[in-house]
């Protein structure tokens, strides 16, 4: 076993280099955050005055408070912080569910919406999206499935889910139109904020949402791995359902604990530190998501000025989460000994990271919280890698 | 690839929970013997396996004369022996977990249960063109000579049931059985373990079920294929081809695009309108922002998997269809050129 492996770690990447991964850009961490991580990043570092046996208690830091703030802030009633969104979407299903129901969902959801319904031993049925090139999903598929269900079944689905903006193409669902078919048929509707909530205004009664689960890694400038489940008055005393078990023989048991968040939530050190730490700039951010529609389209724009680029998905671009076509590149990355990494390596050369390695073909690329000077700088780079390669580039 | 990594590999898939044992036959007395109480050749297999523990042992710490003979270490006095390793020069033999061995083993052995062994036989026949596995056992001479002098001596892989000796006194449970392995058929299974559906895919996630024969077929005609399309330039203009699913979730049909560009959102709105009267049916058009998307839905008559099957006729729909969005697409750009200047 070698362990000089595990020392001295580092990324690779400096501050200096942009970054542009289609996950990562919701993440990064605020300077308070960075503050926090130092602090709280030991194990249990939240937990030094735990008096009430549940991290989402906890007041000192202020958990407890934090809860209703983000309650407030994604106007739902409850809100428990969870290891992941995945999380968030298992425990849902797990206390909302019985096994052998049937859940619907996009045909775009990420996949641990589908591995959270197979964990609880659920069908899986999924609304259709509208293909090449626009992948919408129309709400209206929704009222359809539910019916079909029924038919199948005898019962309509125990619970729809909708991921609010994709992963593949950043599209975003019609939510409020989806949540209102869900509260005609009575089915409860559970919306992934994945790629929205933290990074674009978000309202839970207005989408008539009963469950709401977020990312704190992807969309709310924490640290990995916390999830953010909210839900209703009407639905937390079921979802956040207190362990009623007991020792059979030692007679302990564990009334204050919830059971789908296994007790106490593990987020306990700085995953929920830093989720903290950054609320306030994550709460004035969402304020300014015009802009960075704004800075997307821009984008989207100067990339497609190169021949063979495209964006694929709905147009013009409403998130900054994106996914080009560029077969251009891919001939070029074809005849390069780098292959389909050709273009990593090229924008790496240009101190621009996150594109996946290996892709050339098309690429997904966000461009969420940098500045317009920096996504010049890379609307720039690509241009000049195509002119570099003798692709042609409008002017 | 290295030992270690072969032999977790091979674990792995097989979900074995023992070592493959790595066999080394030595004709000579270079290598430190391990200090060793006599025990049988089978034992020390067994203990390899499951206890990593490494063995290197002459003929004194052997306690069974079967194996004495199988392993090459004595020639018989008496008529010959078969299985065994002849002449018999050997002098010293190398045991150790594959995962520890540094040096080239000779043959690989493997403790598993006839459930594990028949999963192993079905990759083995698959790497030899489909031929049933010929394995060759009477109940003695068994990992000695069964699974360590018929790899050795004649280079293939045997099964063993195993033998009374290695039942009664070196720990084999009665669910046991062993196969041995020449190195080179070893490394072949071990290497060919890859999940290719699961590696190849984006993220880990098959991301369709579009039949790969189907998947060939298209790429033969031209097309490259993405994450949700194929695509590929045919002249100097790029061709989409999606594959749309039906409500019950086979493809019957292809739809061909190209999506054109305008020079901003108003004039592809004109240039969209346009479309109606310029293009011939079936062809499909929607305006997107700055582009009008033009798509050519193809008619299999069939599911997918079947048309492709059909060779030159499907290939001839296909390209049939790309002359006519490449047409249809000409048609709407020069139409369209004054507004879009």
């Amino acid at each position: 076993m070698d362990l000089n492996k595990y020392k001295n770690l580092t990324r690779g990447i400096s501050d200096t280099y942009v970054n542009v991964h289609p996950i990562q850009r919701g993440g990064v961490l605020t300077a308070e955050a960075r503050k926090a991580l130092l602090e709280f990043g030991d194990g249990y570092s939240v937990c030094d005055y735990c008096f009430e046996s549940r991290v989402d208690l906890v007041d000192k830091p202020p958990v407890h408070d934090f809860t209703a703030d983000v309650a407030e802030f994604l106007n739902m009633d409850d809100v428990r912080f969870t290891a992941g969104c995945r999380h968030a979407k298992w425990a849902v299903m797990h206390m909302v569910c019985e096994q052998g129901d049937t859940v619907v969902v996009d045909a775009l959801a990420h996949y641990t919406s589908y591995l959270a319904a197979e964990a609880n031993k659920l069908n899986i049925v999924e609304v259709p999206h509208n293909g090449y090139p626009r992948f919408e999903i129309d709400p209206q598929g929704y009222a359809t499935k539910f019916e079909e269900v029924e038919q199948k079944t005898g019962k309509l689905p125990s619970i729809a889910v909708l991921t609010h903006v994709d992963y593949r193409y950043g599209n975003i669902a019609d939510a409020q139109k989806v949540g209102e078919i869900c509260k005609e048929y009575g089915v409860p509707f559970l919306l992934n904020t994945a790629y929205s909530s933290g990074i674009m205004p978000v309202d839970g009664k207005k989408l008539h949402v009963d469950f709401l689960c977020g990312s704190g890694h992807k969309s709310w400038a924490a640290s990995a791995p916390i999830g953010i489940l909210a839900t209703t008055y009407e639905w937390s005393t079921k979802v956040f359902n207190k362990s009623t078990c007991r020792g059979d023989w030692s007679g302990r048991g564990f009334s204050k604990k919830e059971v789908a968040l296994f007790g106490c939530s593990p987020v306990f050190g700085a995953p929920v530190a830093t989720l903290m730490a950054s609320f306030p700039a994550v709460v004035e951010r969402v304020k300014h998501w015009d802009e960075e529609v704004k800075n997307a389209q821009y984008f989207v724009n100067e990339l497609e000025k190169i021949e063979g680029f495209h964006q694929m998905g709905v147009k013009p671009k409403q998130h900054p989460l994106m996914n080009f076509e560029s077969l251009a590149l891919h001939e070029i990355a074809e005849k390069d000994k780098r292959r389909g990494y050709f273009l990593y390596h090229e924008l790496k050369k240009r101190k621009i990271v996150g594109l996946h390695p290996g892709m050339s073909k098309n690429f997904k690329i966000n461009t969420y919280g940098l500045k317009r000077e920096q996504i010049e700088y890379v609307a720039a780079a690509f241009k000049d890698i195509a002119r570099e390669n003798g692709i042609k580039v409008e002017e | 690839m290295k030992y270690a990594e072969l032999s977790m590999k091979f674990r792995k898939f097989f979900e074995l929970p023992s070592s493959p044992v790595a066999i080394r036959i030595i004709n000579d007395t270079s290598e430190q013997k391990t200090s060793i109480k006599p025990m049988r050749y089978c034992e020390m297999v067994r203990r390899s396996a499951y206890y990593g523990e490494s063995f290197v042992f002459s003929v004194e710490e052997l306690t069974c004369t079967s194996a004495e003979l199988a392993l090459g270490f004595t020639e018989p006095s008496y008529g010959e022996v078969y299985p065994r390793i002849k002449p018999a020069n050997t002098k010293l033999v190398s045991i150790s977990s594959l995962e520890k061995t540094e040096k080239k083993p000779d043959v690989v052995i493997i403790v598993g249960n006839p459930r594990k062994i028949m999963r192993i036989s079905t990759i083995l026949a698959q790497l030899h063109e489909k031929q049933p596995v010929e394995v060759k056992f009477k109940g003695e001479f068994a990992v000695c000579g069964e699974c360590t002098a018929i790899p050795y001596l004649e280079k293939k892989v045997n099964l063993s049931l195993l033998c009374n000796g290695a039942r009664m006194f070196s720990g084999y449970r009665d669910d046991e059985v062993v196969m041995g392995f020449p190195l080179d058929d070893f490394v072949r299974v071990a290497e060919s373990t890859e999940e290719k559906e699961i590696t190849s895919a984006l993220c880990g996630c098959m991301m369709d079920d579009i039949p790969a024969g189907a998947v060939t077929a298209i790429e033969k005609i031209g097309f490259g294929k993405g994450t949700d399309q194929f695509f590929g330039r045919f002249g100097t203009e790029i061709v989409r081809l999606y594959t749309p699913k039906e409500k019950d979730g086979k493809i019957t049909s292809l739809t061909l695009h190209i999506p054109i560009k305008f020079k901003d959102g108003e004039t592809a709105s004109k240039a969209n309108e346009k479309a109606g009267e310029i293009l011939e049916k079936p062809m499909l058009h929607r305006a997107r922002d700055n582009w009008v998307d033009i798509a050519l839905p193809l008619d299999l008559g069939e599911t997918l998997n079947r048309a492709s099957m059909r060779g030159e006729k499907f290939e001839a729909l296909v390209r049939s269809g790309i002359d006519t969005i490449l047409s249809e697409a000409e048609k709407l750009k020069r139409k369209t050129a004054v507004e879009n200047a």
